[in-house]
């Protein structure tokens, strides 16, 4: 019998559930680390984790969409509710001297998710690339942009550029001291604008 | 239908510059996931998890079920080929010939599979290939 998993790429959705991982603690301006010292990665392996150990694997099948989006929704799930916790505890789970979290208001249910990231990302990426002129252009043409689908090509097409001499810009970008911490997320927290 | 949707997250910059890691090549993907999270090694992890969720089935005597044998048989580490079972050669082979029939992500690969000559408009998309091509090994050759 054939396993209906087998072409399933696991290494992939790692990978794609990592980098959108970093996009939802991005988003929510938590910062990496949270929960007494658990990060992303650790939810993602609680995910994984998850999956794994659940007989059917949590009920997945491909009329449900890619596993991708399948276990992305867990993982958003996850990380809002991590960092909702992190907010009203005001402190790491597994120390004894943190602050008891004040009785949530009318205004601020605990239900409710974390307020969106106030950090301003374009500001601080041209402050990050400074002088450099190229890439000024690319985030001036990255904000021109939907960035859904094929965005290399739609970039190339305000640029002038090919897609892959696009992607070796954003290749540099990615080199420029502090670009790679702000899309992990690592400095958000302390870069609210 | 599949329902890929995404809980609603409004894009950012860095979400537009690099775009959605669903959406990527893998050559895109792997550049991107190598620049952000530097030594790590997803099929190890995937891997461990797997692995320590086999055990759990196998203490209870039964049989990992089929997405955990796959993830393990996906990931497990290929030293040599001498000892690999002919199902898995044959998979690896299947892998490498098998056309690939998803959406793509350069129009060049869109012909791999086309039967016939090209007409106009395909000529046309061909040569507006050439020029790029020409153009990134121009812009090559005047890197250091």
């Amino acid at each position: 019998m054939v396993n209906r998993f087998q072409n399933v790429d696991f290494v992939r959705a790692y990978k794609v559930l990592s980098l959108r991982a970093m996009g939802i603690v991005r988003h929510y301006g938590g910062p990496d680390t949270f929960d007494g010292g658990f990060d992303y990665e650790d939810v993602l392996g609680e995910v994984f984790h998850e999956f794994f150990n659940s007989p059917d694997g949590l009920g997945w099948k491909e009329s449900k969409g890619s596993i991708e989006a399948f276990l992305g929704k867990i993982l958003h799930n996850k990380i809002v509710d991590h960092l909702r916790r992190q907010k009203h505890l005001g402190g790491p789970l597994d120390d004894d001297s943190r602050t008891v979290a004040p009785p949530a208001s009318k205004n601020s249910p605990q239900g409710v998710a974390p307020a969106r990231a106030k950090t301003d990302f374009t500001a601080k990426l041209y402050t990050l690339v400074g002088d450099d002129s190229p890439l000024k252009d690319l985030i001036v043409a990255a904000e021109m942009i939907s960035g859904s689908h094929n965005v290399n090509q739609e970039l190339g097409e305000i640029l002038d550029k090919t897609p892959h001499q696009v992607s070796k810009l954003k290749d540099r970008l990615l080199k420029k001291e502090g670009v790679r911490e702000l899309y992990a997320s690592r400095q958000a927290a302390r870069t609210r604008a | 239908m599949p329902r890929d949707k995404q809980p609603e997250q409004e894009p950012d910059i860095l979400d537009k510059l690099f775009g959605d890691a669903a959406e990527l090549a893998d050559d895109e993907l792997d550049m991107l996931f190598a620049a952000l999270a530097p030594g790590a090694d997803p099929a190890a992890d995937i891997h461990a998890i797997a692995e320590a969720a086999a055990v759990k089935y196998r203490i209870q005597n039964k049989m990992p079920p089929d997405h955990v044998q796959a993830a393990i048989d996906a990931t497990r580490e290929i030293k040599t080929l001498d000892n690999v079972a002919p199902s898995k050669l044959r998979q690896i082979v299947d892998a490498i010939k098998s056309p690939f029939t998803g959406a793509v992500s350069d129009p060049a690969y869109a012909y791999r599979n086309r039967d016939g000559e090209l007409d106009n408009d395909d000529q046309a998309i061909v040569d507006d290939l050439t020029d790029e091509l020409q153009k990134d090994w121009d812009d090559e050759e005047k890197e250091p």
